[in-house]
């Protein structure tokens, strides 16, 4: 009996020295102001978007750790395991009760989170919202200062006429959406396709694909297959199970001189891509800096009650032949996606 | 009404009783149902869909379902002897973070094949341990589990996808493809899914240990009155189900070079609706492993046919769970027929 107990005591304490463990080190991480921040006001800024564990994600969160610790602000960063508006919102619920100086929002689903921004400013908490804005206009739109971002129905565009510029007289376009449901992404999807309708008449499609790169695969090879005077493919996701995954069909299946390849953000597959000719470029919403701006725009309203009235563009900004060099210096050696 | 006419009748039902007889020894096994309803699913996207039966889709079938058919055969055989694991995708991410960490610090393959393998072995042991010696549902520890092992994966990763440095020649034996370019008639993770199954089908059906499966699944007192070690059979069962995860992420590592924060993401319920739609029991003791990959080639065939379809992007999902349902209808009308 004893020594089922003493077991048993094991297994607790292994557990909870796991749970300490875990709790320690996925806990909403806060950057220490830095010695030069003696004497000025230590701001607490709260990001709670709808952030997942995801290379892009986590330049937004290097960017903030970044600007809040430049900034002498206190941050609070706080993500979800997977893209959920529920998740997100019950986040934003938690930072409004926390009472920060300044909250940083997705508006990623405005209807759902609108009570809980509302709550916010009843609160008179600041908000400024990052990477999906509300596409309402000003006077209706969930309350926020300004929105940091891209546009992504102009970063959709500017991606057909990248390809365009390519192949004028391309006969079909695929959009591979990672994220059926996601407003910012939805739209950039349709500016793509419109886009290429536009410039060459080209139909377009959307499909979805899977976090298992061998089913995105399976699929994007299989959409060639039934469609196969696809020639434009537009990627939402860098990562590997999506642009990586439609690299990997182009070259396994001999079409790299017949498809022209394009993606949203920033990955090294990507930009070796575009390096050897075997993409044409790439859109970029510097991410990096859509976590940094709000530290230094909070430092600001805070500390001086000014901020910009107008929105911050962070895209489209277009990686191409020309500066891809630069691009990839700032990935590989800065580490700035 | 002569007298010939009982006759008749007697020995029609006689003859009808002989053929069904011969059948029910033939064809009542637990996958029969997942084989028509596969067979259904064949039809039907061979029907709709003039690429489907085009050997460069069934190829790309083949290749997409060998991952969860390889962590199919794992959960399979866990579910028939009564349990359940949910860990089984972050245990196949985290593998490939293992694999991928391990080649480029220099480890040979063959030796990091051999660590990622033991440590399947080790991660199902405690939670076959936990489950069986304190009697907390399997459910309960592998949802832990799923979590805790995701969390390792994307610290290990830090949240960015991490890349294999240099190419090693062990690896090609597990990404291979036979036949001509681009799937060929054969390719090596589908190869490595088809031995696992084979495999897992004899010693289910052939060996000691694959009746004590089934007997501690069916009914874990009867298993202890006949002197079958329970806690050892399912902490074995666990301890495969898990091996059989990283063995899935070492495949993973040689096909693609690369893992990432999110590998093997939700593929723990996808794993479970195949083995189920391929017959296996939500309370254990039936099911097979034939079964579970015919339920896995289903999901395939069902996620890709629809793509060939043209289905529009946000009736996809929606697509893929009709007829899934519509599968295990088709496969438990069987099996009550055959059982009735």
């Amino acid at each position: 009996m004893k020594l089922a107990i003493a077991k048993t005591s094991v297994i607790v304490a292994l557990g909870a020295a796991v749970l300490s463990l875990g709790l320690i080190t996925g806990a909403p991480q806060v950057a220490d102001a830095a010695d030069s921040c003696e004497g000025r006001t230590e701001h607490f800024i709260y990001y709670a978007t709808h952030a997942i564990p995801h290379p892009v994600w986590e330049t937004v969160r290097r960017g903030a750790v970044r600007g809040a610790a430049d900034n002498c602000l206190r941050m609070k960063w706080t993500q979800s395991d997977t893209f959920s508006i529920e998740d997100t919102v019950n986040r934003m619920e938690a930072a409004v009760a926390e009472k920060p100086d300044l909250l940083v929002i997705t508006a990623t689903d405005p209807t759902a989170m609108r009570p809980t921004l509302e709550k916010a400013a009843a609160d008179g908490i600041p908000v400024i919202a990052i990477n999906v804005e509300d596409p309402a206009p000003r006077g209706e739109r969930v309350p926020y200062l300004l929105y940091i971002g891209a546009d992504m129905y102009l970063s959709g565009m500017e991606a057909a006429q990248l390809v365009l510029a390519e192949r004028p007289d391309s006969k079909r376009a695929l959009c591979l959406h990672n994220a059926p449901g996601h407003v910012g992404l939805d739209a950039m999807c349709r500016g793509f396709l419109d886009g290429m309708n536009e410039g060459s008449g080209a139909p377009g499609e959307v499909i979805p694909v899977s976090l298992d790169i061998s089913v995105t695969e399976a699929t994007i090879s299989n959409y060639f297959t039934a469609n196969p005077d696809t020639d434009a493919v537009f990627a939402m996701d860098a990562g590997p199970a999506s642009f990586g995954a439609a690299l990997a069909v182009v070259r396994r299946e001999g079409r790299t001189d017949d498809v022209t390849l394009t993606t949203f953000d920033v990955s090294p597959e990507q930009l070796e891509a575009v390096a050897s000719g075997e993409a044409i470029g790439g859109i970029d919403q510097l991410m990096y800096l859509q976590g940094y701006l709000p530290a230094v725009l909070a430092r600001t309203y805070l500390d001086w009650g000014m901020i910009p009235s107008s929105n911050i563009l962070t895209g489209p900004a277009v990686i191409s032949s020309v500066n891809i060099e630069a691009v990839k210096r700032r990935v590989f050696e800065a580490d700035l996606r | 009404m002569s007298t010939e006419a009982p006759l008749e009748q007697s020995s029609l039902a006689l003859s009808r009783r002989r053929k069904r007889g011969w059948f029910m020894r033939n064809f009542a096994r637990p996958e029969t149902g997942a084989l028509v309803a596969a067979v259904a699913v064949f039809i039907f996207f061979s029907l709709a869909s003039p690429y489907f039966l085009s050997e460069r889709v069934l190829g790309t079938i083949m290749l997409s379902s060998a991952t969860l058919g390889i962590l199919a055969v794992g959960v399979g055989l866990l579910m028939i002897a009564g349990q359940f694991d949910l860990s089984v995708g972050s245990v196949y991410g985290l593998a490939s973070g293992i694999t991928l960490m391990l080649l480029n610090a220099g480890v040979e393959a063959p030796i990091v094949l051999v660590i990622t393998l033991i440590t399947g072995l080790a991660i199902g042991a405690v939670n076959g341990l936990l489950v069986t010696k304190l009697g907390i549902h399997s459910l309960i520890i592998t949802l832990g589990a799923l979590m805790f092992y995701r969390g390792c994966l994307l610290a290990l990763t830090g949240g960015f996808p991490i890349r294999l440095n240099a190419e090693h020649a062990f690896l090609d034996a597990f990404d291979f493809i036979w036949g001509p370019p681009p799937n060929g008639w054969m390719q090596g993770p589908f190869f490595w899914f088809l031995v696992l199954v084979v495999v897992f089908h004899i010693v289910l059906s052939r060996h000691r240990f694959g009746n004590h499966i089934f007997a501690v699944g069916g009914n874990e007192q009867s298993a202890i009155a006949v002197g079958i070690r329970t806690v050892r059979t399912q902490v074995t069962a666990f301890m495969l189900c898990s091996m059989m995860a990283t063995f899935a992420g070492f495949i993973s590592v040689a096909r693609f070079s690369s893992t990432d924060g999110l590998r093997g993401q939700s593929m723990e319920l996808e794993v479970v609706l195949a083995v189920v739609i391929g017959g296996a029991s939500l309370t254990g003791g039936y099911g097979s492993i034939v079964g579970a990959a015919l339920g896995v080639l289903m999901v395939a065939m069902v996620q890709q046919g629809l793509i060939l379809l043209g289905v529009q992007v946000y009736w996809y999902r929606a697509g893929i769970g009709i007829l899934l349902i519509a599968a295990a209808v088709i496969n438990h009308m069987v099996r009550k027929r055959m059982h009735a």
